[in-house]
């Protein structure tokens, strides 16, 4: 019973760690998301001004457009189809993933609004899940390498 | 009289094959449970333990921890093993399945060639099973500094995932010969990776057990020195001696089914006031 007791409270501390903890963390991450949304504002306005002044536009970085690609997921292809939309990505949609389990699949949602939110395959890979996240990575490189601007 | 030490002994006979057949029915029934969550749910442990891995990776960075599924799996798990105690680790994990399932068959071969391994001794047993809170520790540890990936790319359970899965395994070179010595382990000793090894194993010894449902021993009852349920356990213990290693016992029944003097039931205390 004694022993009972000790683990209790030691499994309610770490409960309470975790959830004060995590009050905290989200609390920060929207201050910090509220900023990068203020930087990107400004950023765009800048980038405005300066072909205002300079007269000649940037070519946007991937060329508006669906495309494909592929990687090797867990033990499996898996197709992606990314939307580029005024030289940004879009949306990622996974076309066919058939080795990998609906969970899997579900998870992969998580990381495609990742990728979304950074314009890129910088990010990181869901753990538990680091053979179909990679999978999906490589496709979606895969696909933007087709729509690069040459 | 001779006739009643003759009928005295048949009824012990008789009722010792009772408990064989008993035993016969448990470790098959258990052998078919574990197929099914082979079959159905191969991946759940290290999705779970996965979960845990990421809240660890997101407090070494700082982040918020994200809610996924694999975190209401481990939600799911905690709770079973806080009400029932461990039974998802006798019955369902594919990983101790297969560690069943290779002990059972090296028994059967050393059976049929009459050698049999020598056992662990006590003393070794006990000191080994401390070896998977450090496991834990380093694998929280490694996650903990953003190296969670090492983990990953040398962790016997990620070869075994993949070739659950029918993935390319050749690139996990230390992670094969990690599976490979788990493998000689578990035909050496029963539940050989589960008691010694396994991080989410060390969660669940380290978490309460809520006395909802529980296994029991009456001790007032039971033949002096007797250690039949110690020797039937897949984890060396007797219930209700060291309340220290409770959190060991993986719920397969063993010793209820094995005693001859039926001292150990399921009591669901909080239902049946003691």
């Amino acid at each position: 019973m004694k022993m009972f007791m000790v683990k209790m409270i030691n499994c309610i501390l770490i409960i309470m760690i975790l959830f004060s903890y995590q009050s905290y963390a989200s609390k920060k991450e929207r201050n910090v998301l509220a900023f990068n949304q203020k930087v990107k504002i400004a950023r765009k306005e800048w980038e405005k001004e300066s072909i205002r002044i300079s007269g000649e536009q940037n070519a946007p970085k991937y060329a508006d457009g669906k495309y494909q690609g592929k990687g090797i997921g867990f033990g499996g292809k898996i197709v992606v189809e990314v939307s580029v939309c005024n030289g940004e990505i879009d949306d990622v949609e996974i076309i066919s993933a058939k080795k990998e389990t609906p969970d899997y699949v579900e998870m992969m949602n998580a990381l495609i609004e990742k990728i979304v939110d950074a314009q890129g395959t910088e990010v990181d890979v869901v753990s538990g899940a680091t053979f179909s996240s990679n999978g999906v990575l490589d496709a979606v490189d895969d696909a933007l390498s087709k729509a690069g601007n040459k | 009289m001779m006739e009643m030490k003759q009928k005295k002994q048949n009824n012990q006979k008789s009722q010792m094959q009772q408990r064989k057949q008993k035993m016969l029915i448990l470790r098959w029934a258990r052998v078919g449970i574990q197929v099914i969550f082979f079959v159905l749910y191969p991946a759940v442990f290290s999705q779970a333990f996965g979960a845990i891995k990421d809240i660890a990776t997101a407090i070494g960075k700082g982040e918020a921890i994200t809610w996924t599924i694999f975190t209401t799996k481990l939600m799911a798990l905690i709770i079973i093993t806080a009400v029932a105690g461990r039974v998802f680790c006798g019955w369902a994990c594919s990983f101790g399945a297969i560690g069943d399932w290779v002990y059972q068959i090296g028994q059967a071969i050393q059976e049929k060639i009459k050698k049999k391994i020598p056992k662990l001794p006590e003393k070794v047993q006990m000191l080994m099973q401390k070896m998977k809170y450090l496991i834990l520790l380093f694998v929280l540890l490694m996650c903990f500094i953003g190296r969670g990936d090492f983990v990953t790319k040398n962790s016997p359970w990620t070869v075994f995932s993949l070739i659950t899965s029918g993935g390319d395994i050749s690139e996990y070179k230390i992670g094969i010969a990690l599976m490979i010595i788990i493998l000689i382990g578990m035909v050496v000793k029963e539940r050989f990776f589960c008691q010694f090894l396994c991080p989410f194993g060390a969660v669940f010894s380290l978490m309460p057990h809520i006395p909802f449902v529980k296994l029991k021993r009456r001790s007032e009852n039971c033949i002096p020195n007797c250690t039949l349920c110690k020797r039937n356990c897949p984890v060396n213990m007797k219930l209700q001696e060291n309340e220290l290693r409770e959190g060991e016992c993986i719920v397969c029944g063993r010793c209820k089914y094995g005693c001859p003097k039926n001292n150990i039931s399921i009591i669901r205390k909080m239902i049946s006031s003691e």
